[in-house]
């Protein structure tokens, strides 16, 4: 069988629900969407790009603030990724995000840029058909987890004045998260479903961002046309984060859910990857609907080696 | 052995739903932070003249993170908003150093209210000083 056919027999999607929950607004829901990756290929390292941003109306500290109080908070991170197996059952993610963060209100903007917090993430592939010549569905289950950690800078200053914790560049905690993989393919139609659990620590200044929980479900056909491989993809997105906690205080507005719809596509070349996905808010409850989230978008470049 | 692995698979699985739908709250009993106020102007019972500027210097220091600050000039009596000002930046430490004008040309007793937000929530403290508009 030609190496063609396998192209996409496995496919795998992983989310990485980042938690830059607004210790003001309650920005907390989040997802970053990797995409789907080929696995026939063993190794890639890649860059991919996410912009998210939220629209905050602050509730009144006072009972006599008289001016409403808004922000925008925008979120920009080019991340160098990449995966690495050491065997057949095994796959190694690594994430190195540099961010741009900006919370521009009424009176000033407010930015942090540099490097943010790295993960590292293992997947075991539990089990694969994705090579079986007779098998008409193949499947494939990955189960994985992994920690995020503290290299992002959480003590940026502006004027003296700590940034708000939302616009650091780290949440100067050790995080770990959970996920799980499954991919159903039927010929050219497939379906990706995508879960994945992130727990928080408290940082050094008692702020401990919201567990979350992330899913998503997509449809993907494998298309061709010449050279190029195109694979379409539409589905949808969920992301939920509990309160923050600031030393032992619930953050009442903090935290919420938040659904995407998605729809993207990647185009593959040889051993080149580039994808762009979209995502439009379908529905979305975030910090007591202080905050309103706005639509997304992701770029993503691989070279598979 | 195949139904062994996969009731191990469907498992881990099933714990990494369920441990996200946890209904355990983790939210505590608020501690609320101690919050130490120190109003060097204007002192208690100050006396003022209409156009005299009453100058606030304050400083706010906290064992957690405040939210904001405030300051509110209110009339005694029918408690009317003469003055405020809000300053929203989270930290453990604010200095104030403000001014206000008295437009007030009738005799009355003000009370300047010095305000910490603690959270989002409205958990609010202050400290207030008594002033007194003398025209005499």
């Amino acid at each position: 069988m030609k190496k063609t056919v396998f192209f996409i027999l496995v496919l795998n999607a992983i989310f990485f629900a980042k938690s830059y929950a607004c210790d003001v607004c309650g920005c907390s829901a989040g997802g970053n969407l990797m995409g789907i990756l080929p696995q026939f290929h063993n190794h890639f390292v890649g860059l991919r790009f996410s912009q998210r941003s939220f629209k905050t109306v602050h509730p009144p500290l006072f009972s006599y603030a008289t001016e409403k109080e808004t922000s925008v908070e925008t979120f920009q991170t080019m991340e160098l990724f990449g995966r690495y197996y050491p065997n057949p059952k095994l796959q190694i993610f690594g994430f190195v995000p540099v961010n741009l963060f900006s919370r521009q209100s009424n009176e000033k903007t407010l930015t942090a840029n540099g490097l943010g917090d790295v993960q590292l993430l293992a997947n075991y592939v539990v089990f694969n058909n994705a090579d079986s010549l007779e098998a008409p569905w193949k499947n494939t289950l990955l189960l994985g987890g992994g920690i995020k950690m503290p290299t992002g800078k959480v003590d940026m200053e502006s004027e003296g004045v700590l940034l708000p914790q939302i616009i650091q560049l780290g949440t100067g905690s050790w995080d770990w998260m959970a996920n799980a993989v499954y991919t159903l393919r039927f010929k050219k139609l497939g379906m990706n479903l995508d879960a994945s659990v992130k727990l928080n620590s408290e940082n050094k200044f008692g702020y401990r961002f919201g567990h979350r929980l992330s899913g998503s479900a997509r449809l993907f056909y494998w298309a061709r046309y010449k050279r190029f491989t195109f694979l379409p993809q539409v589905g949808a997105f969920f992301d939920a984060g509990k309160s923050d906690v600031l030393n032992e205080t619930t953050q009442i507005e903090t935290g919420g859910k938040l659904v995407l719809a998605t729809a993207g596509m990647d185009l593959y070349y040889k051993n080149y990857m580039m994808g762009f996905s979209f995502q439009p808010v379908v529905y979305q409850h975030l910090g007591l609907n202080y905050s309103t989230a706005r639509n997304r978008f992701n770029l993503t470049a691989i070279v598979l080696f | 052995m195949k139904f062994n692995k996969l009731f191990v698979l469907s498992s881990l699985v099933g714990f990494v739903f369920l441990s996200a739908c946890d209904k355990k709250d983790d939210s505590t009993t608020p501690t609320l932070p101690i919050v130490t106020f120190q109003i060097d102007q204007p002192i208690e019972n100050q006396i003022f003249k209409k156009g005299d500027s009453i100058k606030i210097k304050a400083t706010i220091t906290s064992s957690a993170n405040l939210h904001g600050w405030g300051l509110a000039i209110n009339r005694n009596g029918d408690d009317s908003l003469c003055y405020s000002l809000v300053n929203h930046y989270h930290t453990n430490s604010y200095s104030i150093d403000q001014s206000w004008i008295n437009t007030l040309n009738q005799d009355t007793s003000l009370v300047l209210s010095v305000d910490a937000a603690i959270n989002h929530s409205g958990d609010v403290v202050s400290k207030k000083v008594q002033l007194k508009i003398s025209n005499w």
